[in-house]
């Protein structure tokens, strides 16, 4: 095993501060903080299921036609994820929402006696199909049976309707309702820092919402009963079986638009679209048709395109959709119009944000105003009139220094692509705070992602980041800080190093994935 | 995303009519007799507004005319559109917010940043020293909320409603975040609601109309009887699953049980009568966000905010008549709102980036201030319009504060004048006669704090602490 430590600050410059991972150069077992420790259980709070996660296991619990609408909850805080439960904060907002939501779905869920009968998979419509459906439908939503005084419960307010309908209705509003639907509630009990090991049914959930981003199925929960997710083989076997569902397919491309940045494309519609097709067909081809070595992504030499996304980039030669060689320089995932249109200010490219999105998202630095009163958004530029870099080069003085050569070097490499994706060859036109318009200057491309290498464009720019160590343990972290709902703390290294194994090993989105899954620490929870 | 509604006239002609004459329009009224343990002095109510925009030009927005009968410049002639108002509501120009010179920010000052900078020092009173949007105390609204549950429970102790119903192009949903309270030690923020329809169900839910027939009093009675069933089982069952949590994860979700017993005592409140509530029709579904293109090719987003602002406003006003909440904020913008500026100012980009187009943005920034004035004024002449039985009116009894994310002039972290992401000459708004504060004027304040005025209008319903580091209130409005 190789070993995973934390440091802090290494590579930042002076007043940049930030946390960066790496693997440890010389192999060595011995923690450089003893703090630190490689291996451990993983600590975990409460965390919420977000909107996405609420609204497919609706749908499926339910069986519903589409995902629930979940609408009348608050939006989920993105961190870049949506699940970190260090920012979910219970509110008068979210509470009185998810009762509004429940007398929402309760009537669509439940709109007349046959649908009873087939949810409670019941031939007679009468109070025992009511404890069926409560039973099934419970499970389902509760992510575990229900314990019989629950059931009895349920079925005495079932019971004080007149008609079996009605009465369903009122369990179904009180089971959407729930705490624990709306929470992994995960090894209840237990003081900070006790570890505790899941039950059967805690592992199925966490491996559903893993896998899935949805509650558990029949399936998964009758293997859960049988004890089948006690070993690790019978995670593995059961993450197989998940991962060929369309939950997969949906999950996994949530996971990698939220880390990589296509979820909220910052373009028109209609661009934003033919941008998150393209991208999402490379994750869909890398991670499910060939499942290449997951990194691929970043080399990959061909893109899915069509006539009118083609005829956006200007590439000829596209008459219809599929793969194609991808264009001259632009190989790989950072040359789609998904990565590029990241890091804008004021309609143009802005350097410095495009590489502080490369080092946030692909390396995992946290790069932190040095003086907190900094400007960064600023009304212009922050030079006189100039080419871009002359006007960017007020930033290799003073404090702002050590931070900007980390970010804007990277930036400037990836300068002959616009925010739409398109190639140019000279900088965009603008006027400085006086209004006196910048003059034409041609861009260079060339950029440094500092200590990895000198680049031009966003095709060597994978390619540096490909090979990189830095970028096979972020990788790895992105999917830890999914999984958990939280980014990684001391005691980590254990899950860190396995997933980055997986990956410096060539392994597939998959491989990483089974690797976490079926490691011990998957089955323990450490309170916070 | 893209959905729309095809019910906007009729919700905007309803409520445009239900503010010019209530007692004549479709209201479901409960007029019953006075709110039998009310006191001689009877509740007070307080409300806070927030706008994510700087003030346009000054001499587009500050009247030239001190004390009362002040002229209504363009950006805030929406006073005027409700007769009698201006009586009630002064205008406080020339607030400052310090920031940051030395080594750190000084006093109740904030960072040189824009935007966010601004949130500690102008709602909690405390210095700022990052520009991540939190407060380093709890916002005026919570510590009013405080003083008022310590004397006497409404069914809301407080009620924190948004208008931008989503934060569109940005991706912190700290900057929806109003209102922070207090909690273990820690400042927490306290979600708002943004949907109409569900806040009409929380606040109304449980009312049945006076002129309802047998068979919709027994629905009625049926309906809340189920809804007591459910919650309180509901609520059982939390209560079963708090016993089995470790420490950690209780206090993780303590917030989470406490407003689920709140709901359940709402639902089992029989609502008290009382003489000023007057219930509102339910404003149907919410309405939807669409989504229109930019001059600068991204899109930019509208949740018709427009209407949203007026069933928000006026639920708030009839929250406080029906005795619902004494307290309530609405934060009618996002800090930097990228909400679309085109239905209100006809340009095509977003409210912020109104304040970096130069003279153009600037003639933007006209409408889109005065739509922020006129939500605010709204409601403060909804609360004008509802008698206290006292021979006065509800905004007798209140004080209503709007104050905004930023003013005009010096930048100080660029030296640009004249910028939109200055905290010089900003601007804020006081409505209401509680505590016989004196309103109808405008005020030079000659750079006073802004939070000195909100300090006036909470000591004006009661409250007699400070304001974070602010500890002198607007003397000319208290």
């Amino acid at each position: 095993m190789r070993s995973v430590f934390f440091v802090v600050g290494v590579m930042l410059g002076a007043g940049c501060t930030g946390a960066i991972l790496e693997p440890a150069d010389d192999r060595t077992e011995t923690p450089r903080d003893p703090h630190l420790a490689p291996a451990g259980p993983v600590e975990l709070g409460l965390r919420r299921l977000t909107r996405d996660e609420l609204a497919s296991t609706l749908r499926y619990a339910l069986e519903l036609d589409a995902p629930a609408d979940v609408s009348p909850l608050p939006v989920d805080p993105l961190s870049p994820f949506d699940n970190d439960y260090t920012e979910q904060q219970p509110s008068t907002a979210l509470v009185v929402g998810i009762d509004q939501l429940a007398r929402d779905l309760t009537p669509v869920a439940l709109p007349d006696a046959a649908r009873l009968q087939q949810l409670g998979d019941c031939a007679a419509l009468d109070t025992t199909c009511v404890d069926l459906f409560a039973a099934r439908i419970g499970r389902r939503l509760l992510r575990r049976p229900l314990r019989d005084p629950e059931a009895s419960a349920l079925g005495t307010l079932a019971r004080s309707e007149e008609s079996p309908l009605e009465g369903a209705r009122l369990v179904l509003r009180t089971l959407l309702q729930d705490v624990e639907l709306h929470y992994r509630v995960e090894a209840a009990g237990g003081d900070a820092g006790e570890v505790l090991p899941l039950d059967d049914y805690a592992l199925a959930t966490r491996l559903a919402l893993l896998v899935w981003g949805s509650g558990p199925d029949d399936a998964l929960l009758d293997e859960a009963a049988a004890g089948a997710l006690r070993t690790a083989a019978g995670r593995r076997a059961a993450a197989l079986r998940m991962f060929e569902d369309p939950r997969a397919h949906a999950q996994v491309q949530r996971f990698h638009a939220f880390w990589i940045g296509y979820r909220d494309i910052d373009a028109s519609s209609s661009v934003a679209d033919m941008f998150r097709a393209e991208t999402e067909a490379l994750v869909e081809r890398v991670v499910f048709e060939e499942h290449a070595p997951w990194l691929d992504l970043l080399v990959y030499p061909e893109t899915h395109l069509t006539p009118e996304l083609a005829a956006h980039y200007g590439i000829d030669g596209v008459e219809s959709a599929g793969f194609y060689p991808a264009p001259e320089g632009r190989a790989g995932i950072l040359g789609h119009g998904s990565f590029l249109a990241n890091g804008g200010v004021r309609g143009d490219s802005s350097p410095t944000r495009r590489g502080l999105f490369v080092r946030s998202r692909w390396l995992c630095h946290d790069i932190e105003l040095p003086d907190e009163d900094l400007e960064v958004d600023v009304d212009e530029p922050p030079s006189s009139n100039g080419c871009k870099p002359e006007r960017y080069s007020v930033h290799a003085h003073g404090a702002c220094a050590g931070c900007h050569a980390l970010m804007d070097p990277i930036g400037f490499g990836l300068e002959a692509f616009d925010l739409a994706g398109r190639h140019r060859t000279m900088e965009a036109p603008g006027t400085d705070g006086e209004g006196v318009p910048y003059p034409e200057c041609e861009i260079e491309a060339q950029g440094e992602v500092a200590p990895l290498g000198a680049f031009s464009g966003p095709e060597e720019l994978g390619v540096l980041l490909h090979a990189s160590p830095e970028v096979q343990l972020c990788a790895a972290t992105q999917l830890f800080r999914f999984a958990t709902g939280r980014r990684e703390r001391a005691g980590d290294g254990g899950d860190l190093a396995a997933m980055r194994d997986a990956i410096v090993d060539g392994g597939s989105y998959l491989d990483v994935l089974l690797a976490y899954v079926t490691s011990e620490r998957f089955t323990t929870r450490k309170v916070e | 995303m893209g959905r729309g509604t095809d019910k906007r006239i009729d919700r905007r002609t309803f409520l445009r009519g239900a503010a010019g004459a209530a007692v004549a329009l479709p209201f479901l009224e409960i007029m019953r007799g006075p709110k039998a343990d009310a006191s001689d002095d009877g509740p007070c109510y307080f409300g806070l507004f927030m706008g994510g925009t700087s003030i346009p030009r000054v001499e587009d927005t500050v009247p030239d005319a001190e004390g009362r009968g002040y002229d209504l410049k363009p950006s805030i002639d929406a006073i005027g559109r409700y007769p009698g108002l201006q009586d009630k509501l002064s205008v406080v120009s020339g607030l400052v917010v310090p920031w940051q010179t030395g080594s750190e920010p000084p006093p109740a000052g904030r960072v040189r940043a824009p935007h966010d900078s601004v949130v500690s020092p102008l709602l909690s009173g405390m210095r700022g020293f990052d520009d991540r949007a939190i407060p380093n105390g709890p916002t005026a609204d919570q510590l009013v909320a405080s003083t008022m549950a310590s004397a006497g429970s409404t069914a809301f102790r407080s009620l924190e409603l948004r208008v931008q119903v989503e934060a569109y192009r940005s991706t912190s949903a700290r900057e929806g975040w109003l209102s922070w309270e207090q909690r273990d030690g820690e400042i927490v923020a306290r979600e708002p609601i943004t949907s109409p329809r569900t806040l009409y169900a929380s606040l109304f839910g449980g009312f049945t109309p006076e002129d309802a027939n047998a068979e919709e009093r027994a629905q009625a009675l049926l309906r809340a009887r189920r809804d007591r069933s459910v919650l309180d089982l509901v609520s059982e069952r939390a209560n079963a699953l708090r016993a089995r949590l470790g420490t950690a994860d209780q206090r993780r979700l303590e917030r989470h049980f406490d407003e689920i017993r709140d709901l359940e005592s709402r639902i089992a409140e029989v609502p008290d009568p009382v003489a000023t509530c007057v219930v509102p029709g339910e404003p149907g579904a919410d309405p939807g966000t669409v989504i229109m293109p930019g001059d600068d090719g991204r899109d930019i987003g509208w949740g018709q905010e427009d209407m949203r602002a007026e069933l928000l406003g006026e639920m708030m006003a009839m929250a406080f008549a029906c005795d619902r909440t004494h307290v309530a904020s609405m934060m009618i913008t996002h800090y930097s709102s990228f909400m679309s500026a085109v239905p209100i100012s006809g340009q095509l980009t977003d409210c912020h980036e109104l304040g970096h187009n130069g003279s153009r943005g600037l003639d933007g920034m006209v409408p889109m201030y005065n739509w922020h004035v006129d939500t605010f004024a709204r409601v403060a002449h909804r609360l004008d319009q509802l008698p206290d039985g006292r021979g006065g009116t509800l905004l007798d009894r209140a004080a209503l504060v709007f104050v905004q994310e930023g003013g005009r002039g010096l930048d100080p972290s660029t030296g640009n004048e004249n910028s939109s992401h200055s905290t010089e000459n900003m601007v804020a708004f006081v409505a209401g006669r509680a505590g016989g504060m004196n309103t109808g004027e405008h005020h030079r304040s000659g750079g006073a704090h802004p939070a000195s005025v909100l300090l006036s209008a909470m000591r004006a319903v009661g409250y007699e602490g400070v304001l974070g580091e602010v500890t002198g209130s607007f003397e000319p409005i208290l």
